[in-house]
């Protein structure tokens, strides 16, 4: 297996305050790949910095042979790297449908092909094929964040980031949603998932990355990781920045 | 040495000698009459800053309430026969009075109509102006508007520009101190955020007329310096441009920022007219500089101005923020026990639509009990807090918080009968500080009045570090001790949400109405967040939390309430509720508890 993703040593921040320090990662064609760490450790940060919503000050990321790094977010959403954000960013004044064809803004797709992206997503989200025409902002918190999802799969994307899919979601819709991840991963794509809820993420994940301040402190197969005492510390050691 | 305090006196005190000085070293009626004429201006923009850039309300017509006071003081003194001083205080009273008659469509309407709307009232002032010849001599215009006088003896320009120049500096001060207590604040909870506002105890119908009034009253006392320094006013001096002239001071100097306006109207009004030789280029070069601060400076000349001196300080090696003093040692008291309100809830029903979120719910928790209310996405769980705490009406039902029936009442009502809450989505100013968004959470017990607050008297100064150091207290009681000074849309989303426990924690809460407080948090933080609602609740304050993470319920809770669909599935004491299979079914899934929440 080759990496389909591989960022090398980038540093990244906001303005004065640095965020992310030489991290290295990489992700490898047709898995899920979890980034755990405590709040502030720079996940999201990361998540940005490859969707290129934040420019690396240093380093490469490259993504299916090119460096990426510094490119703009549409740039990136072409080469097949799609960002679910945390807290549902939907259009929730559009109904689901609306928002599903906004998930194919910008691409060229035939009829047939549009309408097999359709299917393949309602069949993944049989919730989202009753709700067709509500909008998305009365949806429930579980079905919204099946809806953002689904968005970013109508551009059937190389590799999907989940920036905390669980969030705010009741235990029995957490279960759903990590499910169908499980799904997609063995529909052959490849997944980056940051989580909070860390033993449910390495439960599903291949693999693991371990941030703590900024920096990556540890890495492994998941089932190792959730072993071993580099996760806890990464919280119990996480002390509070600048 | 950039951080001595004596560098800023310096410069505040050069800037005020340079300004008292100026008349004597003008050496032409001209420029003399220019500065006072940039007083002038410069107290319009501080009243529409107040309004647009701190209150967030885009007033078109603030040309119209300057020529609301210049009109009122032209008339009284030259048709009436009064004096300026009393003529000057009616031109103030009046324009205020119409500053709170275009405050009541702002109460309903969003900025943009609001914006129309304003617009549209400096037409109809435009338009009276001209068509009431009887009292406003139509195009002729008041003619002869005569000087002030004080002790027989009229004022020269000199005088004029000393006394327009001390208003600024008062006006300016007062602005200041309004704006570093509470009621800044508050401006700044209506601009960005009127939910934490109203969660804050705030009543928004108040605080806007006050922004509305003071703002008006100010450009009134404008208006009159207007007419006696013009000594001849048209209805032609008080065009559209003019109200749009004021906007862009205001935006373009920094709107919402105290040195923004100052900085606006010398940038705005005084460099054009020295560019006058320039006539041709004039237009042009006013132009490119718009366009180049929209583009580089997007939050106006002071915002572009503290970049700079941020950049200054990196350069000089120094942090790019002044050292904050740390928390001073706290004089806060001790964080006091309570009486918990008990809640009683019979037969709530609310319909969104064709959606019944809340079918008759019936449910009673116990004064100074931590309950917690959990169920699936959409089965009306937040629905119930915000009808708790009067965000939403129930369409039948009542809620009662000890004896008190509260279906009906308004948010801050509500508020100030001790109940504090926060929200899924963490909402703080993101502008303001940690301590400042705490300190949000007072407003309704703070005590010193406008005027106190306007002129930093004692008793403001002392409720405002009381009240400083309680914030920082409650910040410290919820673990973001290291983080007070921080701002607030900079803090991480877990630790946002524990600014805004400490937020309702300094209105001293009976009640604590807390929605998902636990999402997105990390392990250590679970545990943290635990053992603080306990600490919570071991003060007396009855705890309501609404929360997807059932280990921490069962570890903090004494009952339950299970919603499903708008009705009550299942209460009673956590382990019973999660191992009831219709709960399980509807909500937890397969999961043992042991697992849900690692």
């Amino acid at each position: 297996m080759t990496a389909l993703l591989k960022v090398e040593s980038i540093d990244v921040g906001y303005g004065h305050v640095g965020v992310l320090e030489d991290v290295d990662l990489a992700v490898e064609q047709g898995s899920i790949v979890a980034l755990v760490g405590s709040n502030g450790a720079g996940k999201s940060t990361l998540l940005r910095a490859i969707s290129g919503l934040l420019r690396p000050r240093r380093g490469r990321i490259v993504f299916a042979g090119t460096d990426l790094a510094g490119a703009a977010p549409n740039r990136v959403v072409d080469a097949g790297i799609l960002h679910v954000a945390e807290g549902r960013r939907l259009f929730r004044q559009q109904s689901v449908d609306d928002n599903l064809e906004l998930g194919l803004y910008g691409v060229r797709v035939g009829r047939s092909d549009a309408a097999s992206r359709y299917a393949r997503v309602f069949e993944l989200f049989p919730v989202l094929a009753e709700r067709r025409r509500s909008r998305a902002g009365v949806l429930s918190g579980g079905q919204q964040q099946m809806l953002a999802i689904a968005q970013a799969l109508m551009r059937e994307p190389r590799l999907l980031m989940l920036d905390e899919p669980s969030l705010g979601l009741a235990p029995i819709i957490v279960d759903q949603v990590l499910e169908v991840l499980l799904r997609l991963r063995d529909g052959g794509t490849t997944i980056l998932l940051v989580e909070q809820m860390v033993e449910r993420a390495l439960e599903i994940a291949d693999y693991g990355f371990v941030l703590r301040n900024g920096r990556l402190i540890g890495q492994g197969p998941a089932a190792e990781l959730a072993r071993s005492d580099v996760v806890t510390s990464a919280y119990v050691g996480a002390k509070q920045q600048h | 040495m950039l951080d001595s305090p004596w560098l800023g006196r310096a410069a505040i005190l050069v800037l005020a000698v340079a300004i008292y000085a100026f008349p004597l070293i003008a050496h032409s009626d001209y420029r003399l009459y220019l500065g006072t004429q940039v007083g002038i201006y410069l107290l319009v923009a501080m009243g529409l800053n107040l309004l647009s850039g701190y209150t967030g309300q885009p007033s078109l017509c603030h040309g119209a309430l300057l020529a609301i006071g210049a009109y009122v003081t032209a008339i009284a003194t030259v048709d009436h026969g009064w004096s300026f001083w009393p003529a000057a205080l009616a031109g103030m009273a009046i324009t205020a009075g119409a500053g709170a008659l275009i405050a009541l469509p702002a109460f309903r309407v969003t900025a943009w109509y609001f914006a129309l709307i304003t617009l549209a009232f400096a037409e109809v002032v435009g338009g009276m102006l001209v068509e009431w010849g009887g009292l406003t001599h139509s195009f002729s215009g008041v003619v002869g508007i005569p000087m002030p006088s004080a002790f027989g003896r009229s004022f020269g320009a000199a005088q004029l520009f000393w006394l327009v120049a001390t208003i600024d500096i008062a006006c300016f001060i007062m602005m200041g101190n309004m704006m570093r207590g509470r009621f800044g604040r508050g401006f700044i909870a209506l601009r960005d955020n009127e939910i934490a506002a109203r969660a804050s105890g705030i009543s928004l119908v108040r605080l806007k007329m006050f922004a509305f009034v003071v703002s008006a009253a100010v450009t009134g006392l404008a208006g009159a310096f207007y007419a006696v320094q013009k000594t001849v006013i048209t209805p032609d001096d008080f065009t559209a441009d003019v109200s749009i002239f004021f906007l862009v001071v205001v935006v373009l100097g920094g709107s919402g920022r105290l040195w923004g306006a100052a900085l606006g109207t010398v940038a705005f009004f005084v460099v054009p007219e020295l560019l006058t030789s320039l006539q041709a280029w004039r237009l042009l070069i006013y132009g490119v500089v718009l366009l180049a601060l929209m583009l580089f400076a997007p939050h106006g000349l002071q915002g572009a101005i503290a970049a700079g001196w941020r950049a200054l300080r990196v350069a000089f090696g120094a942090s790019p923020r002044p050292p904050v003093r740390p928390a001073e040692a706290s004089s806060a008291p001790a964080v006091q026990p309570v009486q918990g309100i008990a809640v009683s809830i019979e037969g709530l029903l609310r319909r969104f639509g064709g959606v019944t979120a809340l079918d008759r719910v019936s449910l009673a928790i116990e004064s100074g009990s931590v309950h917690a209310i959990v169920g699936p996405n959409g089965s009306g769980k937040t629905t119930l807090l915000n009808m708790i705490c009067g965000f939403f009406r129930p369409d039948e039902g009542s809620i009662r918080l000890d004896d008190v029936e509260v279906v009906g009442r308004s948010t801050a009502s509500i508020a100030r009968l001790g109940v504090g809450r926060t929200f899924q989505t963490p909402k703080l100013l993101p502008e303001l500080s940690a301590t400042e968004n705490a300190m949000l959470g007072a407003f309704a017990a703070e005590r010193a009045s406008t005027v106190e607050v306007a002129l930093w008297a004692p008793r403001a100064r002392r409720e405002h570090a009381a009240l400083a150091a309680q914030a920082q207290h409650f910040l410290g009681f919820v673990g973001l001790g290291e983080r007070v000074h921080e701002q607030a849309g900079e803090l991480p989303h877990g630790q946002q949400r524990l600014a805004e426990i400490a937020r309702a924690l300094i209105g001293r809460p009976r009640l604590l109405l807390l929605d998902e407080p636990a999402a997105g948090l990390s392990l250590t933080e679970l545990d943290k967040l635990g053992a603080l609602i306990r600490s919570i609740a071991d003060l007396g304050v009855t705890v309501v939390i609404v929360e997807h993470h059932l280990e921490l319920v069962a570890d903090i809770c004494r009952h339950v309430t299970v919603l499903d669909r708008g009705t009550v599935l299942a209460e009673g004491a956590p382990d019973a509720v999660f191992a009831d299979p219709a709960v399980i079914a509807a909500y937890m899934g397969a999961r043992p508890l042991a697992e849900t929440a690692p």
